[in-house]
């Protein structure tokens, strides 16, 4: 059976001190949480395929966040798969990191997987970072990519939710802000696609809409509260960082939510 | 819109707090859980129409614990609906537990819940501590989906009615029936909004047929789930917990939410 690890928002730094203002003073390095993470992966008493990373791999685009994230990927036991988040420059992800063995960075691609058919989206699109629109090629592109695959399952991974959660700071500044015109699209071929990955809003929340689940995996680092009629972030003080295991058995797909130890400043 | 949170597996003991039989287990007393449930909830900024308890409210079927869950369950904002789990008694519930407005007990039942139908299995059995679940009640599933035009629908049950991969958990914890169920969700599935259960005590879905498949964390303490898992084992890292379920126009939201971790 297909199985794999989705982990999201690593925010690598390669700065010691780094600590932006939106980080609750009690959050540890980020480098501290892959650490954990990583950890956590090598004490699995299972084997699974691969590794998916949604984005927000580095804080910052720079050359130094992405030579440090490559130190600590090339430590975990399997392939990963990293996709651009808005942190990200995936320029500097593909020259700093791509190695087509171990690290493989995708855009808009989409490959054979462990018995699985993995297709990505650079959700980077136009305007704001954080509730980017898609061009108009690249929504030909997947519409195209999605026509021409003819088995199942699909495994579709992107950084930003594409679909409301009925939450207003989620929907309103934290999304794909044409993410309905994908779901319609991704809905024609929903007998093959398992699921929809995402990350982003850096916690355990998934959304369920005409037959098609989309799973977002917490971050490593720090989290997200999120309630009926929030307008804004505020830290989750309460939960730890975390993962998700993944399990495909044909159209199906069981994903459980990991948590990693608490840790302090 | 409709909000709703999702508990689980309480496992709720009449044992003094110094009990020996919870000071000799690894996972401590369950009214721990439930106290840090009881306060998280109440400090919750946001309304919700009601509760959802998938089961296992008490750890044994004894009066005396069925006494101290009425009065830990009447300090959360009501109405609690409850499923009888496979550690509990359905007649201790009713008798103990079930008042009709804030507490209630919910067996084989079709509840109307605004524009929302809430739709339950009780597949308990205090008797073996297997799954109970009979032709009869597939009947009444599918007999109530029926009966319902387009509204969207929950389902609830205490057991994991559709396999998960994990196959401990689906040998050994799963009524083999659930398969008919799905079957019949499956005739119906465009206005099923979600099957929520427990009793496996994992944060954990399942997509199938597009269907969706919710089991929220228990208060008390949470397995792993992995596949080979060769007996059930549990995660001291997964903390108890509760789901927020949201129903609306963008279909079916579920986030969860952790309790502070006792150390």
């Amino acid at each position: 059976m297909p199985t794999f690890l989705h982990i999201s928002d690593t925010h690598i730094s390669g700065d010691p001190a780094y600590h932006p203002s939106w980080i609750p003073p009690t959050a540890p390095h980020p480098n501290r949480a892959v650490e954990a993470l990583l950890e956590a992966i090598q004490a699995l008493p299972l084997d699974f395929d691969f590794i998916l990373h949604t984005g927000d791999l580095c804080a910052d685009p720079l050359a130094a966040d992405y030579h440090c994230a490559r130190d600590l990927l090339l430590r975990f036991p399997a392939p990963i798969f990293l996709l651009p988040g808005n942190h990200d420059s995936a320029d500097m992800m593909q020259d700093i990191l791509h190695d087509g063995r171990h690290l493989f960075v995708l855009r808009d691609a989409c490959l054979p997987l462990a018995g699985c058919q993995l297709l990505t989206i650079d959700s980077n699109g136009e305007g704001d970072d954080h509730a980017p629109t898609l061009p108009d090629a690249q929504i030909a592109w997947l519409t195209e990519r999605l026509d021409a695959i003819d088995d199942g399952p699909v495994l579709v991974a992107l950084h930003h939710p594409l679909v409301k959660t009925g939450i207003p700071y989620l929907d309103e500044d934290n999304r794909v802000q044409n993410g309905e015109r994908v779901h319609q699209i991704l809905m024609r071929h929903r007998e093959k696609i398992a699921a929809v990955f995402y990350g982003h809003i850096h916690q355990a929340a998934s959304t369920a809409k005409d037959g098609l689940a989309y799973i977002c995996c917490p971050s490593s680092w720090s989290n997200l509260a999120a309630y009926p009629g929030s307008r804004e972030a505020v830290p989750d003080l309460n939960t730890a960082g975390g993962f998700s295991l993944v399990m495909i058995d044909g159209g199906t797909a069981f994903v459980r939510r990991c948590s990693l130890p608490r840790l302090a400043k | 819109m409709t909000t709703f949170l999702h508990i689980s597996d309480t496992h709720i003991s009449g044992g003094a707090p110094d009990d020996p039989h919870w000071q000799a287990d690894a996972h401590g007393h369950p009214n721990a859980g439930v106290a840090a449930l009881i306060q998280a909830v109440n400090r919750l900024p946001f309304a919700f129409d009601f509760i959802l308890h998938t089961g296992d409210v008490c750890n044994d079927p004894d009066e005396a614990n069925y006494q101290r869950a009425r009065e830990l369950l009447i300090q959360l904002p009501g109405p609690v609906y409850l499923l009888p789990g496979n550690h509990d008694s359905s007649d201790l519930m009713r008798r103990c537990l079930h008042d009709g407005s804030k507490l209630r007990l919910l067996q084989d039942d079709h509840v109307q819940l605004g524009g929302l139908h809430l739709l339950t299995l009780d597949s308990g059995d205090e008797d073996s501590h297997q799954a109970r679940l009979c032709d009869a009640q597939i009947d009444f599933l599918e007999a109530q989906l029926r009966s319902i035009g387009a509204e969207p629908t929950i389902v609830a049950m205490h057991h994991m009615p559709v396999a998960s991969g994990v196959e401990y958990f689906d040998d050994k914890m799963r009524p083999q029936i659930g398969d008919r169920v799905h079957d019949v969700l499956k005739r119906h599935s465009g206005k099923i909004a979600g099957v929520f259960f427990g009793h496996v005590h994992l944060t954990a879905a399942t997509l199938r047929d597009g269907i969706l498949y919710a089991c929220c964390p228990s208060t008390h303490y949470n397995n792993f789930a992995y596949p080979g898992m060769p007996e059930r084992i549990t995660d001291p890292l997964a903390p108890g917990g509760f789901n927020l379920v949201m129903i609306g126009d963008h279909g079916v939201f579920l986030r969860r939410f952790h309790l502070p971790m006792s150390v």
